[in-house]
């Protein structure tokens, strides 16, 4: 191994109880009260699972943005082809309101993105979808999440595997 | 805490805070529009997607998966 290789200035990792996420604030608070209060207690119940990332050059243990992911289904009716339509759920991205215009909102929906392209590569997924906060749709949009053809769920953002291969490979050029 | 469990598997946790939304069910109509969907080639990157790619990759981070 040669030693010239520069540390990484940032770590992503699997939430634990090691992370601390008290001063954690993103301005919204239904965001910060799901990393504080919800997002390791699903964890340990594999109901989801909270990624975080830290700034090693401030804190390996102070968590500076997040995200978390879930499984989902779609069941059409009856008469329709398929019984069940998987998809992934993006329950949560948030960065800390310090980290603003600093590209990490960007940085956690890619690694969310890669999440979500292994999963399909493994057992297969439709796509991703979101209920955005008004603050968060500029950045699904310029992604092309779409508006979801469901009539009910008019919050719903959508973004098929196809784009998110196609963004995951621009990342790998 | 009342637990449910579909046909399909899926464990719906009806009380406690946990996943307590309503399954995601599609009409004939909104499942072909959903297939249509899915079906369509993905659009083009904008180039500020692109600039935030190359952004990205030249952040340093550590990885743990």
């Amino acid at each position: 191994m040669g030693g010239n290789a520069e540390q990484p200035r940032y770590v992503l990792e699997k939430m634990t109880k090691l992370h601390n996420v008290s001063s954690f604030d993103c301005q919204n608070t239904y965001l910060n009260g799901f990393l504080q209060g919800k997002a390791l207690r699903e964890a340990t119940r594999d109901l989801s699972l909270t990624f975080v990332l830290m700034d090693e050059a401030v804190s390996s243990t102070s968590v500076i943005g997040y995200f978390t992911l879930r499984s989902d289904s779609y069941y059409p009716d009856d008469n329709s082809e398929v019984d069940i339509v998987p998809v992934v759920e993006l329950v949560a991205l948030a960065r800390d309101r310090t980290r603003y215009k600093q590209g990490i909102g960007d940085f956690l929906l890619i690694e969310a993105l890669r999440n979500v392209k292994l999963v399909a590569d493994l057992i297969g997924i439709a796509g991703l979808h979101l209920a955005p906060t008004r603050e968060g749709r500029r950045l699904y949009y310029r992604y092309n999440f779409a508006e979801h053809p469901l009539s009910y769920r008019t919050d719903l953002l959508f973004l098929p595997i196809s784009t998110i291969r196609e963004i995951i490979r621009s990342t790998e050029e | 805490m009342a637990i449910k469990v579909r046909e399909t598997a899926c464990i719906e946790v009806e009380s406690g805070n946990v996943q307590n939304k309503a399954p995601i069910t599609l009409t004939a109509v909104e499942y072909a529009a959903l297939s249509s969907s899915l079906a369509m080639p993905s659009k083009p990157l904008s180039s500020e997607v692109k600039q935030a790619i190359a952004n990205y990759k030249k952040i340093n981070a550590l990885r743990v998966r």
